[in-house]
């Protein structure tokens, strides 16, 4: 009798827990998913800010063609640096690319605008034209390392740019 | 005493026996309901009235384009671009049909017709990122490296946490020469060895530009 009866209260735990598994799944995965999902996406968010901000650098295709303007990507990446130069002191690159002199400054004039309209302190930055890597090789040598190979065969290619990625990335 | 006894037990037991019945009937009710709501005998009664409710209705854009899904898979182009077309002018706010039939259209090399039904969703959703994206996809495959890339940057700027964007844009810049921009936006993406990989690509590419 008494077996009988752990028995069935066994199966009734059973029950109770197995009965209705698949509304238990879809509670735990309505409350487990977002969270999961929010840890990702802030974890992006910084890497991506991180990333912007260890290139401090504003390249030619965040302006609006022949504009001084910044474009909605160039605004957002610009919002990015203010934050991080309202706190730091620092080095911010406005790459000219092909575009002349005066279109240049015009740039170089919006961005620090932009840039104490959102608090920061001009004076705490200097605006230049460089790379990335501080004092690394300047993109038009790289151009006319290229230009000097003549069109190479891929595996000298590869050697080339191996080579010349390794010379910008020690930042000599 | 005794015989008291074994019949509170055996009430007990009948009664332990009906509540976990009763929790296992009623504990998934729901499911329960679903069932019957699907079951044959069920149709019998009430089915075939909302059956023939249902007939009269014109299918939902959702439905169109899950249809058309599965026509493409059978190969069928023709019949899925015809429902696609269908869906468009019954439900012209319905995005992914636009994109679904680019993408028909793409695969049958229509780049043209292509783009024509990209710009028509745009005109609909002008900030639609995915309708963006695809477009720049139909110049960079016509080789318009400046158009593509004004489009993958509008729609990096809508959603500039979204990596693809960014990397479209360093594929457009790296075919058009600027490597250097083009490798700035790879390292905002990708690990510093898949950037290197990526530029080598790229140049290769713009040497031989069939190579894409």
């Amino acid at each position: 009798m008494k077996s009988v009866l752990i028995v069935l209260s066994a199966v009734w735990v059973m029950l109770q827990c197995v009965g209705c598994r698949s509304g238990h799944t879809s509670l735990t995965g309505q409350g487990g998913s977002p969270v999961d999902s929010k840890l990702i996406n802030t974890y992006n968010d910084i890497a991506l800010q991180n990333a912007i901000v260890s290139q401090h650098t504003l390249y030619p295709y965040y302006f609006v063609n022949n504009s001084e303007k910044l474009n909605e990507l160039g605004e957002r990446d610009l919002a990015v640096l203010a934050n991080h130069f309202v706190e730091n002191h620092g080095e911010l690159n406005v790459r000219k690319g092909d575009i002349g002199d005066d279109l240049y400054k015009m740039r170089v004039n919006f961005v620090s605008e932009k840039l104490s309209q959102a608090g920061v302190d001009i004076e705490r930055i200097s605006i230049e034209d460089g790379m990335p890597d501080g004092e690394g090789m300047s993109s038009e040598r790289v151009l006319k390392i290229i230009q000097k190979e003549d069109r190479p065969s891929s595996a000298t290619m590869r050697q080339t740019l191996s080579s010349m990625y390794s010379e910008i990335g020690a930042g000599k | 005493m005794k015989n008291k006894l074994f019949s509170l037990f055996t009430a007990l037991q009948i009664s332990e026996v009906f509540l976990i019945l009763l929790l296992f009937l009623g504990g998934c009710s729901k499911q329960q309901t679903y069932n019957m709501q699907h079951s044959s005998s069920n149709l019998k009664h009430n089915g075939d009235t909302e059956f023939a409710k249902g007939s009269d209705e014109k299918p939902s854009p959702e439905t169109l384009y899950f249809m058309a899904d599965i026509l493409a898979a059978q190969g069928k182009d023709e019949e899925c671009g015809f429902l696609l077309k269908r869906c468009i002018y019954e439900y012209p706010r319905f995005v992914p049909a636009y994109n679904a039939l680019a993408e028909l259209r793409m695969r049958q090399g229509q780049i043209k017709e292509s783009i024509q039904i990209i710009s028509r969703g745009l005109q609909v959703y002008p900030r639609d990122v995915v309708l963006l994206n695809n477009l720049g996809m139909c110049w960079m495959i016509r080789q318009e490296y400046a158009q593509a890339l004004e489009l993958f940057t509008t729609a990096a700027g809508i959603s500039p946490e979204n990596s693809r964007y960014r990397a479209n844009m360093g594929v457009a810049l790296g075919l058009m020469g600027r490597y250097d921009e083009s490798q700035s936006l790879f390292a905002q993406v990708l690990p510093q060895e898949q950037v290197k990989k990526n530029l080598e690509i790229l140049q290769d590419a713009e040497k031989c530009p069939t190579r894409l």
